[in-house]
């Protein structure tokens, strides 16, 4: 168990190591449905979320769908 | 029927989600709209603010989810865009719309012949909003896209039809279906566009800025079947001169 740093969204944050994106959503308390991630600018398939862990400073974009025209 | 891309749909009336009060609002108004698509937006989650309950409110209606690439200043920002939504929704369903222009929104045509090529290419159904440009709109049925949605006036501006002609020649020319987007401020332009021969009309900011949206997206609705209606009975020809609908019999003379 070691602490990492990532940048999420811009933002900082501390987290323990390992942990996944899907953990990550869980953490953030983020629905998964309409929900999309690029990690270091890379898109993973929702699929990949359980086994895709995140290192010290990687960059991670959580995207969701809102209103729009 | 509209179909695009093999897909059956019961309404002509397409609603965008944007700028309305609140979720519910936006979902009533959709059930009244009796709308089968509907749009929506993608971007990175806020952190501060609670979540966005469009697409919960949508989902409840069961409709066709068309997620937009607004935001996108040029091709390959599109495609990530669009890449991120069919990984959000699993949906191949895609608005493509570039405009880098914030003043009027108008849409990048180059940026975008390019990104529809792609997606397209990698199996997305492909609307993409687009000036109301014959050629471009024959160019973009060329590399694959679903329908084009030429624009009737800047996105949001209400002021209707103001490309009417040039919608009319994309109409003749088209060969997938012609969806009028941005601009339309009433139903009476909405019908006026289905009177034309288009396929379908999308309408947000009418429907979502109306004192009364859910009122206001039953008459779009209504609007929009009458102009079908019209359409496919044909319209009678016009002339410059008139033309006697009664006989000219001169009964007030004398009979012979």
């Amino acid at each position: 168990m070691t602490q990492i740093k990532v940048n999420v969204n811009n933002q900082p944050l501390n987290v323990i190591a390992p942990i996944s994106l899907s953990e990550l959503i869980a953490l953030k308390q983020i629905d998964v449905d309409g929900t999309a991630i690029a990690k270091n600018a890379a898109i993973v398939s929702k699929r990949e979320w359980p086994t895709t862990y995140l290192n010290d400073n990687d960059t991670v974009d959580i995207f969701t769908l809102v209103a729009g025209g | 029927m509209l179909t695009l891309a093999n897909h059956t749909f019961t309404s002509r009336l397409l609603t965008g989600t944007g700028k309305f009060s609140n979720a519910t609002i936006m979902k009533n108004a959709v059930a009244a709209a009796q709308s089968n698509i509907v749009t929506l937006a993608m971007k990175r989650v806020a952190s501060s603010s609670g979540q966005d309950q469009t697409l919960k409110a949508l989902r409840e209606l069961g409709v066709t989810l068309l997620p937009n690439t607004s935001g996108a200043k040029n091709a390959q920002e599109a495609v990530f865009a669009a890449e991120l939504s069919y990984e959000a929704l699993g949906s191949p369903w895609i608005k493509l719309e570039i405009h880098p222009d914030q003043r009027y929104l108008l849409p990048d045509p180059i940026e975008t012949l390019k990104a529809a090529e792609i997606l397209a290419k990698k199996g997305f159904h492909v609307l993409p909003y687009c000036g109301a440009d014959p050629v471009l709109c024959k160019r973009l049925e060329d590399v694959g896209c679903a329908a084009v949605m030429p624009l009737g006036a800047p996105i949001g501006s209400n002021q209707g039809l103001q490309t009417k002609p040039f919608l009319q020649i994309i109409v003749e020319q088209a060969s997938i279906p012609v969806i009028v987007d941005a601009g339309i401020g009433k139903p009476s332009e909405a019908m006026a566009a289905m009177e034309m021969g288009v396929d379908a009309v999308l309408v947000n900011t009418a429907i979502a800025t109306a004192q009364n949206p859910v009122a206001m997206a039953e008459a779009f609705a209504s609007a929009v079947e009458t102009g079908r209606k019209a359409f496919e009975a044909g319209l009678g020809a016009t002339f410059s001169q008139a033309q006697a609908s009664s006989p000219l019999t001169a009964f007030l003379e004398p009979a012979v």
